[in-house]
């Protein structure tokens, strides 16, 4: 579903006024803008990549009655859903939730004190089910109370605006695509939890950590750039898979921001967490050797059963920053097969005459593909285009391998993708968080999601 | 659990011939298990790297696959036949390390060709098994590969 630009127009106008407000500021990695609190405090001792607040006053909004866009059998796959949304959202004019923002289109003048406070929801009895863990785990000690107490760093790996209009998009608010895990364990349906500040910041501040203290482990010796460019393509997956929300789960019971299976929470379990803890430990920010000892040495693995869906996704379980952490240890070990595979294979590797960069798009292509297909789905259409179309040519695009390998994905799938629902999704699934990812860096402002 | 698995998919498809078709590459295989088996340890992963090989020239060859694929139809059974190979050989690549040194060649190391063995086989399994999970049940390609990873590492 493509975007009109006569309604694209406010929309980016607006974006980018929220954009140049939030980025505002000085450059030092812990310290940050106004978001809704008045005053800036840094947290000294203690080096996260996030900001402690002296004090945080949320400045909050009402949020419209209802909302009119939700389809509560939204039609797969989930990316025309999310672009969809987008769409809708801008009609209304109300997918940010802003109050009074459209008129502030050029950012002058006293309106613009509305665009420096974002606003966040006001909770109701159906989406505060989260508020109070939150507040509760707030006032504990520990690496969760810093990363929900921290106000959002304009300058995290990842822009605000994004990880914002990530949350917002993927669900309407009505959804009830959740879960929510009662003290034992039990889960129910549950609606889009609430965006709170606190929400938003809980999310924002754990992908920003955990962003930060694996994006070495992910590349090792890669430049900073390259890093971060890893970081932006796990955003992107995990906005199409989650929106970014703690406790979304699908029906085939995949579960949690980076929604996990049970194969990959097991295979994760068994060949990466022990590299995640050494990487984790051997950071030079302390606050990575804390998060090991937090979120892994101190608690039990993430289970893989049905049964203990509840670990995916309760915040009593460390979520969202394990799940953060097993998302990124499963794309980790994609990473590693598919270059095991096909880039790096003494058979393959000389196949690629292209620049370092253009090659990493690749990787990052399969890496990600792969979260949808299942290794052997992707390297199978992959090597089946290298052995015919670049049998006797070597690849010098990646924009132009990944359009061809899109082809491919539905003509010589992989055996455990050979229906037609699974040809079709697993076609789409790659080129689907491209366009999504480049339909948000569009609506906040240009340029990259990365800072 | 999951070792029943495939202890029981290996046992369904250890009483089939083999995934693929391919009279050629069946009977590459069956010599290749032959030589793993009765071979000096230190070697066996030089001919897993010359199978390798002839597996890549194999699929690079107009008898399987023509250059212009997309062009044949959907029910073409050469699609079928050739995506079974090539899965095959994608689960065959799992088996690392990526450089074998031939024994032939002045570089060879008896000593290092059996570290790089043992090295193999450890996590050999662990990863195969690892993409068999996320694939589902039916990866028959992927029993193939484990079968060749039992020779290796007997």
């Amino acid at each position: 579903m493509k975007l009109r630009r006569n309604n694209l127009l406010p929309w980016v106008l607006l974006s980018s006024c929220f954009v140049f407000v939030w980025g505002c500021g000085d450059n030092s990695l812990f310290e940050e803008t106004q978001l809704s609190s008045t005053t800036t405090t840094e947290n000294p001792g203690f080096s996260v990549p996030f900001i402690m607040p002296g004090e945080s006053s949320s400045e909050i909004t009402q949020v419209a009655a209802s909302d009119s866009t939700e389809d509560m059998n939204a039609p797969a796959p989930a990316i025309i859903y999310s672009l969809d949304q987008i769409e809708k959202g801008q009609k209304t004019n109300s997918l940010m939730q802003f109050h009074n923002m459209a008129g502030n289109r050029n950012c002058e003048g006293p309106e613009c004190k509305d665009v420096a406070n974002p606003k966040y929801m006001t909770c109701n009895r159906q989406n505060d089910y989260l508020e109070k863990e939150m507040d509760s785990l707030s006032k504990k000690s520990g690496l969760m109370a810093k990363i929900i107490n921290s106000r959002v760093n304009p300058h995290a790996i990842i822009k605000p605006a994004c990880m914002r209009m990530s949350m917002e998009a993927k669900f309407g608010i009505g959804s009830k695509n959740f879960r929510q895990c009662s003290p034992n364990n039990n889960m129910s349906k549950a609606f889009r939890p609430c965006i709170s500040e606190n929400y938003f910041k809980m999310v924002t501040n754990s992908f920003n950590v955990v962003s930060t203290c694996l994006k070495e482990y992910m590349s090792p010796g890669a430049s900073d750039e390259t890093q971060n460019l890893d970081v932006r393509a796990a955003y992107a997956m995990i906005n199409i898979e989650s929106g970014f929300h703690v406790n979304a789960m699908s029906g085939t019971g995949a579960g949690g921001i980076g929604q996990l299976t049970g194969p990959a929470i097991t295979d994760s379990n068994k060949t990466e967490m022990s590299k995640v803890r050494a990487a984790l430990e051997a950071h030079s920010n302390p606050a990575c050797a804390q998060l090991s000892h937090e979120f892994l040495d101190s608690k039990e693995p993430m289970r893989a059963d049905k049964g203990a869906s509840c670990d995916r996704i309760s915040l009593k379980k460390g979520n969202p920053v394990l799940n953060m952490i097993y998302s990124y240890a499963y794309l980790k070990w994609s990473k590693n097969a598919m270059n095991r595979v096909v880039i790096n294979d003494k058979r393959y590797k000389n196949k690629f005459k292209m620049s370092d960069y253009e090659k990493q798009k690749i990787q990052r292509a399969l890496m990600v593909w792969s979260h949808n297909t299942g290794p052997a789905g992707t390297w199978t259409p992959a090597m089946t285009l290298l052995n015919t179309v670049y049998r006797n040519k070597p690849v010098t695009s990646a924009e132009t391998f990944i359009n061809e390998l899109q082809q491919y994905m539905k003509k010589f799938p992989a055996r455990a993708n050979k229906s037609s629902a699974r040809r079709s999704e697993t076609s789409k699934y790659f080129p689907g968080i491209t366009n999504l990812l480049n339909q948000i860096e569009t609506n906040v402002g240009g340029g990259s999601c990365v800072n | 659990m999951r070792q029943l698995t495939v202890a029981f998919l290996s046992f369904i498809f250890s009483i089939q011939a083999f995934a693929f078709n391919d009279t050629t590459t069946v009977d590459r295989i069956n010599l290749l298990k032959q030589r793993l088996e009765t071979d000096a340890l230190e070697h066996r992963l030089e001919h897993l790297g010359i199978f390798k090989d002839f597996l890549y020239q194999r699929l690079n060859s107009d008898d399987l696959m023509p250059e212009d694929a997309l062009s044949l139809s959907d029910n073409d059974p050469r699609i079928e036949e050739y995506r079974s190979l090539t899965e095959f050989s994608g689960y065959l690549n799992l088996i690392g390390p990526a450089r074998v040194v031939r024994r032939n060649s002045p570089k060879f190391d008896s000593a290092k060709s059996l570290e790089a063995l043992k090295t193999t086989c450890r996590s050999a399994r662990q990863d195969i098994v690892n993409a068999v999970n996320t694939q589902g049940a039916e990866a028959s390609e992927a029993v193939e590969a484990l079968k060749i990873v039992n020779s290796l590492c007997k």
